[in-house]
């Protein structure tokens, strides 16, 4: 039985290698690029959008609306990274009920690269906010030997990302192949489905830490900058 | 659980690449689409804005003209109300004043028809009693009666005055004395004598006095003088009286029906140019 999609393997030369991983992958990619041009082709401004015009501006509003929930004031700036975020997972996630689809995220590359790219992203929007010293300020305040602790809380916050979203995932896996062999009929459906609930769940989730982090990372900056106003309440 | 770094790698690029692809094919499309949506719908917002202060305005100009209207038209209908009062005033006053004039006139037709009644009862009562006296006097006419008349026109003619006296003065002048003196009965010579004696003093030659005896004459004596004659008869004292009742009605009805009237009196005898028939 093959836990990770890392270990199917189509082509290899090297330390190149094909695995289901990337093709997964690319295939969620193309999805996804391929039916939000398809989509945008024909756009219109007026009153009267397609159904998957419509569809997509839902999607891309609540996703603004949540990053505006997190706290963050410029929605678009967010919304490539957080919103990519939420949809490469939850396509992923959802087609991993397509028989013969193996989802990217069950394996553990793909939810540490996304943690990764969270990891950087967070350092990189606040300084856009604020400027290098401004963000990196933060990791001696309250003191400077505060240092090391929010270090480890970066680097550890990183890898509990990772780590969740790939559990969960491969955990559905894991149930579905358990009880496969256990209770071969209608159990392993009801799974699936709630593998589905779960696969949603997760991209949220990731979606969220991801914006709460950015969020954290110029929310203290906005904190420091209000805090010499005597007559702040905060 | 090991971590392949070569997909590792490869997911990194990959969701950056991802990223790019949704950035160009899905937000910023579905973005400027809702922007320009957005746009669109403020646009229209502000035109129905600026549309509905239009109406509003319009609304606001056809008030202000109803309203200037309707105080025209009142203005109007209670001009048309003075207007109609006036007229109905008018009406009633010519009608009042036309009830007048034929009430007026109803009321001179009345005035003239009693005056014209009592003028035409007052004339024929003197007609009935100048007939009645005519009749009487006829039937009791004779000598003695015929004395009376004489003794009174030659009472009259010892007194004639003025213009009378002149015309019969220059009648004995011209006739150098010639009189006649015409009776129905006959008359004595003492009678005679007194006539003599009273024009005598009109003549100034000798009187040749002739007698004459006429019983068409009826009651009365006359005297010709030339073309003069004095007379009095009973005919003549009537048709005198007549016109003087004549004359005085009419006077009376033209000062007014209800003044006093006075008792027409006759002239017992007068001086007169002879006419014919007389």
């Amino acid at each position: 039985m093959d836990i990770s999609p890392d270990q199917i393997i189509y082509w290899e030369w090297g330390v190149v290698t094909l695995n289901a991983t990337l093709v997964f992958s690319w295939v969620a990619m193309a999805l996804l690029a391929g039916g939000a041009w398809l989509v945008t082709r024909s756009l219109t401004a007026g009153p009267h959008p397609s159904r998957w015009q419509n569809l997509l501006e839902v999607t891309v509003l609540n996703m603004m609306e949540q990053i505006e929930a997190a706290g963050l004031e410029q929605p678009r700036r967010y919304l490539p990274f957080v919103g990519t975020l939420f949809l490469f997972i939850v396509v992923s996630n959802v087609l991993d009920v397509v028989p013969g689809f193996y989802a990217p995220t069950a394996s553990l590359t793909t939810p540490a690269a996304l943690a990764v790219c969270v990891f950087i992203a967070v350092p990189v929007y606040g300084m856009m906010s604020k400027g290098p010293m401004g963000y990196f300020r933060n990791y001696i305040r309250p003191t400077p030997f505060m240092l090391p602790f929010n270090i480890i809380g970066e680097l550890s916050r990183t890898l509990a990302l990772a780590i969740r979203l790939f559990g969960n995932i491969m955990s559905g896996h894991l149930i579905v192949a358990i009880l496969l062999s256990l209770a071969p009929l209608f159990f392993p459906v009801v799974m699936q489905a709630f593998g589905l609930l779960i696969g949603v769940i997760q991209a949220y989730v990731f979606a969220v830490l991801a914006l709460v982090y950015i969020a954290s990372g110029t929310r203290v900056q906005r904190q420091q900058d209000a805090a010499p106003t005597p007559a702040s309440t905060s | 659980m090991q971590i392949d770094w070569f997909t590792f790698g490869a997911q990194f690029v990959n969701f950056l690449i991802l990223i790019g692809l949704l950035r160009r094919y899905l937000y910023g499309p579905i973005m400027d689409a809702m922007d320009e949506r957005e746009h669109n719908i403020n646009a229209r917002l502000e035109e129905a804005r600026e549309r509905r202060a239009a109406a509003r305005q319009q609304v606001e100009e056809y008030e202000a003209m109803q309203e200037a209207f309707e105080a025209e038209r009142d203005e109007r209908w209670h001009e048309v109300e003075e207007a109609a009062e006036e007229r109905r005033r008018a009406l009633i006053d010519e009608a009042r004043a036309e009830v007048e004039r034929m009430a007026h006139a109803w009321r001179e037709s009345l005035k003239q028809e009693r005056e014209a009644f009592l003028q035409t009862l007052a004339e024929r009562a003197v007609e009935e009693t100048v007939a009645l006296a005519r009749r009487v006097l006829r039937d009791l006419a004779n000598a003695e009666l015929e004395a009376q008349a004489l003794g009174r026109f030659v009472e009259h003619l010892a007194h004639l005055e003025g213009e009378e006296r002149r015309a019969l003065e220059d009648a004995f002048a011209a006739s150098e004395g010639r009189a006649t003196v015409r009776s129905a009965f006959g008359l004595s010579d003492d009678q005679v004598d007194h006539i003599r004696e009273a024009l005598r003093a009109y003549s100034p030659a000798d009187l040749n006095l002739q007698v004459e005896t006429d019983s068409a004459l009826g009651l009365g004596v006359t005297v010709r003088v030339g073309d003069r004659k004095a007379a009095w008869t009973l005919e003549r004292y009537l048709a005198d009286l007549v016109d003087r009742v004549g004359e005085r009605l009419e006077a009376t009805w033209k000062r007014g029906p209800t003044a006093p009237a006075e008792a027409p009196t006759a002239e017992p005898a007068s001086m007169r140019r002879e006419e014919p028939g007389g």
